[in-house]
């Protein structure tokens, strides 16, 4: 075993056909390993969300591998990648996608209850994991009554509910301004060093570099080593 | 019979119970049949066609009272041995009447009942099956097109095809049972009107009937969530990254 999270290797994807054909995302490699935070940056249609959905086994590459805690996607049927997706990914959307008539601590039983657990140490991880968010005043909240921040944290929560080794955000503070953005980006960074998560986060939000250990350049679908003029 | 006497003399009638019931009447009560007075001497049995009640009364004074040509038919008692020849000696005296036994009599009741009003019967239940799956279907696909994006969260995070079948179907049959205690108790409403407002019907609830309403809402949520559980099917999860 490599001891990669997540590995992508050749991989490519192209949307459409003949004229109107796209390349979004051109021959990129990429090895993460657990307790590694990188940050994939780029300009906006530069192929950064497609990279991270392929990477999260919701997109098909047109060509290439992409190996998720040494199990090769492409041998597996849709049932089986959600499967995986269930218990080794956990993500973090731009929109928070919480689901609307659900209270925070529900939004985040939900995963658990998904993952086959039924018992009452749901409700109990559940409370601990909205605590260590700084959320325990707010286990009862909708997500209509909760702000832009603490959505994230709600949505950061239901990323950890099944302990995955991977998280995967796509531009986690563009809804946020830049305060809350911070905190939430510093408690997702706390929370995967602590617990020895492989992070992957897509954005061009320039003021999240400092919490990367790697950073990376996508442009025109093409991945490289970020410059450091180019980050500023 | 059920109740007093099964051969009534002239100024006596026998009614059907159920004709009593819905009536309010009890034997030894009086009525008038065309300004006569008559008095209930017996409330018979099973002699109610569908929704109409059979009266019977003495044949002589009916004559007199009605002229021998509104009499469309009787009905005669007798010895069950002798019944083919009863029957042979009429048809040869009157070439005109049709004669029938009691078992033809009640065969004949039975096809109208079948041949005029089940089919009839049959298609209004037919159409409510058709448009209770509509209904059902559309409330759970409204739900489910509200709920798209949601559903697509589901999918990404890890729900299965069959997790989201499950929500769908649950919705289904809440909204199927919804109906059925709706339509349970709109009938029984409906049938104590009909009892109250003296609608001369008789109304026969029983257990069965509304177990086979239910098994039929439970039929129909499976079958309202098949498009709703498709439609979901095609979701791609990718929309969760669209702001
Ligand atoms: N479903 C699709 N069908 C066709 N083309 C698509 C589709 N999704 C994305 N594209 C195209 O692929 C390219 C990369 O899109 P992508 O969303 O991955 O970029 P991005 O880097 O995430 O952009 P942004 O920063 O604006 O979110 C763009 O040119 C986009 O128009
Ligand atoms: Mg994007």
């Amino acid at each position: 075993m490599s001891g990669n999270i997540l590995e992508l290797k050749s991989v490519s994807k192209s949307y459409g056909s003949g004229r109107t054909q796209i390349e979004a995302v051109r021959d990129v490699n990429l090895e993460v390993r657990r307790g590694e935070i990188v940050l994939i940056m780029g300009p906006s249609g530069s192929g950064k969300t497609t990279m991270l959905s392929m990477a999260g086994g919701l997109l098909a590459p047109t060509s290439g591998e992409i190996i998720m805690g040494g199990q090769p996607l492409g041998d597996l049927d849709s049932r089986g990648i959600s499967e995986l997706r269930l218990r080794h990914v956990g993500f973090v959307f731009q929109a928070f996608n919480l689901l609307a008539g659900l209270s925070a601590l529900e939004n985040v039983a939900l995963v658990m209850n998904l993952a086959g657990r039924r018992d009452s140490s749901v409700e109990r991880d559940s409370k601990k994991l909205l605590a260590r968010l700084g959320l325990e005043r707010r286990l009862g909240h909708v997500p209509a009554d909760l702000s832009g921040g603490e959505k994230q944290r709600v949505a950061l929560a239901r990323a950890l509910a099944n302990d995955p080794p991977l998280i995967l955000a796509d531009e986690p503070t563009g809804n946020l301004d830049s305060k809350s953005g911070r905190e939430v980006m510093d408690m997702l960074a706390g929370l995967a060093r602590e617990e020895n998560k492989a992070v992957v986060i897509v954005t061009h939000d320039p003021r999240i570099v400092d919490i990367a250990d790697r950073v990376f350049w996508l442009e025109d679908g093409q991945l490289s080593p970020a410059k450091p003029q180019s980050i500023v | 019979m059920a109740e007093g006497r099964g051969d009534p003399g002239p100024g006596e009638i026998v009614l059907d119970e159920v004709s009593l019931q819905i009536n309010g009447l009890h034997l030894g009560d009086n009525i008038d049949i065309d300004g006569q007075p008559h008095q209930i001497v017996g409330a018979s049995k099973d002699t109610t066609l569908l929704v109409a009640q059979y009266a019977f009364v003495d044949i002589a004074e009916t004559r007199r009272l009605l002229g021998p040509d509104r009499i469309n038919f009787l009905m005669l008692k007798v010895d069950p041995a002798m019944t083919e020849t009863v029957r042979q000696q009429i048809e040869a005296a009157h070439p005109e009447l049709i004669v029938y036994t009691r078992e033809e009599f009640a065969r004949n009741n039975a096809a109208v009942i079948s041949n005029g009003i089940l089919p009839i019967l049959a298609v209004i239940v037919a159409i409510a099956v058709v448009i209770g799956v509509i209904i059902v279907g559309l409330v759970v696909y409204s739900a489910t097109v509200e709920k798209y994006r949601e559903y697509g969260v589901l999918k990404a995070v890890g729900a299965g095809s069959f997790d989201l079948y499950k929500i769908v179907l649950e919705q289904s049959i809440i909204s199927s049972f919804l109906g059925f205690f709706a339509g349970a108790i709109g009938s029984i409403g409906v049938a104590w009107l009909i009892h109250k407002i003296e609608i001369q019907i008789n109304v026969v609830f029983s257990l069965k009937y509304f177990a086979s309403a239910f098994v039929a809402a439970i039929f129909m949520s499976v079958i309202a969530s098949y498009i709703p559980a498709r439609k979901i099917n095609k979701i791609d999860p990718v929309i969760v990254f669209k702001a």
